[in-house]
């Protein structure tokens, strides 16, 4: 009964024009398509094979495609690129004809007080660091501390930065391209580029007098410096109450981590 | 929608002035807005607005007997969004400067509804000769809209004349007029300009009204 309905003519002779139509512009376009063909640079296509193809978009170029095409037209630096591994950047650097003199880095938290500091007010706004910053600096008593809203781990595309149960952001090695998103997007400027060759950082931003840090945090730096007098190699300097440490200098050892009294120089983990 | 027995010239001079598709059908207003932010912008948005417009006006007309009615729409977006195809690797080819500035707009022109409209209002009853005059007509008419928006966009946001420095005159650059919301206040000022003149035009090509008075009354009128 119901096939019977069914006017086979009504749908033949639509379906025979719409498709003798697509043929006919199909082929039209094909040709069209060839002869009207733009050449595109080879190299664009050679260096997007290379990029890391994240898309994170935090070169500041419309995804992996507009940083290549402003990479060969020399508008950008392969430095700009903190996600494309350093073998890649090599050969990059090779296709370009240029020296690649970028440093791999990864992203750290210059804060581990979270829970362990004190509270300044109780935060009703909007879930976000940046609106609470505006709020006379954020929830924190300490002026340096990480708020634990968790602006980073919207930013990231890659879930590799989360606010943990210490209430601090903690990064996953393991998951992080280092694009730098969320060091872009921290009102605190907490998230920190350090080389991917350190083996320690300082987890504190504090830069006041280790009495009054001590009583906004239980994990703040106390600017004891013991640090800098225990570095074999002379690497943690003292500047304004915070050790900072020279890369380029440390070696590793780890005896500065092992010696400060409020664990806040921290040991990157393999 | 078009009597038969218009001339020609009417058909031709229809799409410039009386339906005029940005300004008084306030059609096709996304590409009005998006792009004018240079006279060059402009013009190009329109020309290639107004080459799709005839070629699929002509195809249409041409093959309007042809096609059911029932699956017309997508027949129509079929032949439209083969010649917007058509003209992005044109532009592509030939003026890369231009399909740079215009960008995602130059595809968007397959769901301009200007276009559409015209194909479903016009060529799918009337010959293929007074179809592609109306094609060319309203094409032209979008076109010299566009490019009025791009120029004076472009004047008073960068003090610039088709992109040329205008020197004789003090710069009066307002950047306001370069950025989404000047595409809205200038498209808003030069409506308002033009409903201005055609209600005058309107107003002076009326019959003066005759006002009855108590002389004009017949005697029994008055009476009674």
């Amino acid at each position: 009964m119901l096939i019977a309905a069914i006017q086979f003519k009504a749908i033949l002779w639509p379906t025979v024009i719409l498709v003798a139509l697509s043929f006919v512009f199909a082929i039209l376009l094909a040709y069209l398509g060839k002869k009207l063909a733009v050449k595109r640079d080879e190299k664009i296509d050679m260096v997007l094979e290379k990029l890391a193809g994240a898309n994170c978009g935090a070169c500041g170029y419309p995804g992996c495609d507009g940083f290549a095409k402003a990479l060969v037209e020399g508008k950008a630096k392969i430095g700009e690129c903190n996600a494309t591994p350093m073998a890649n950047k090599n050969e990059i650097a090779k296709i370009l004809g240029v020296d690649n003199n970028s440093v791999p880095t990864i992203v750290v938290c210059a804060c581990r007080g979270g829970n362990d500091a004190k509270d300044k007010y109780y935060y009703q706004g909007y879930g976000d660091c940046r609106s609470m910053e505006m709020l006379s600096g954020g929830r924190k008593m300490c002026a340096w501390g990480c708020m634990g809203m968790g602006s980073c781990t919207k930013e990231c595309h890659d879930n590799a930065i989360q606010i943990n149960d210490g209430g601090y952001s903690e990064i996953d090695r393991k998951k992080c391209i280092g694009c730098g998103r969320c060091v872009a997007v921290c009102p605190k400027k907490i998230l920190k580029r350090i080389p991917a060759t350190a083996k320690v950082y300082v987890a504190c931003s504090n830069h006041q007098r280790g009495k009054d840090v001590k009583a906004v945090c239980k994990k703040g730096c106390l600017g004891c410096g013991l640090c800098a007098k225990i570095c074999p190699s002379g690497a943690i300097e003292m500047v304004d109450n915070l050790p900072v440490i020279d890369y380029s200098k440390c070696t590793g050892c780890g005896l500065c981590a092992g010696k400060c009294p409020v664990k806040c120089i921290v040991k990157i983990d393999e | 929608m078009m009597k038969k027995h218009d001339s020609k010239l009417k058909i031709l001079t229809n799409g410039l002035i009386k339906n005029n598709p940005t300004f008084r059908l306030v059609l096709g207003t996304c590409p009005t807005l998006a792009v004018t932010t240079s006279a060059i912008n402009g013009l190009g948005m329109g020309l290639a607005t107004t080459f799709v417009l005839i070629c699929s006006n002509a195809l249409i007309s041409l093959l309007r007997k042809v096609i059911p009615d029932k699956v017309r729409i997508p027949a129509y977006v079929l032949i439209i969004a083969t010649f917007v195809t058509i003209v992005q690797m044109v532009m592509r080819k030939y003026i890369p400067s231009l399909y740079e500035s215009l960008g995602l707009f130059i595809p968007l022109i397959v769901v301009n509804c200007i276009i559409l409209a015209r194909a479903e209002a016009f060529a799918s009853v009337n010959p293929v000769g007074d179809s592609i005059l109306d094609g060319l007509g309203i094409g032209a008419g979008f076109t010299v809209s566009l490019t009025c928006m791009g120029l004076l966009r472009e004047f008073f946001g960068a003090g610039t004349f088709f992109g040329m420095e205008v020197g004789a005159l003090p710069n009066v650059a307002m950047s306001v007029f370069v950025i989404p919301a000047g595409g809205f206040i200038m498209f808003g000022l030069l409506m308002a300009l033009i409903n201005f003149v055609s209600g005058k035009i309107e107003l002076k090509r009326q019959v003066p009204v005759y006002e009855q008075t108590d002389d004009d009354m017949p005697e029994e009128v008055l009476n009674d």
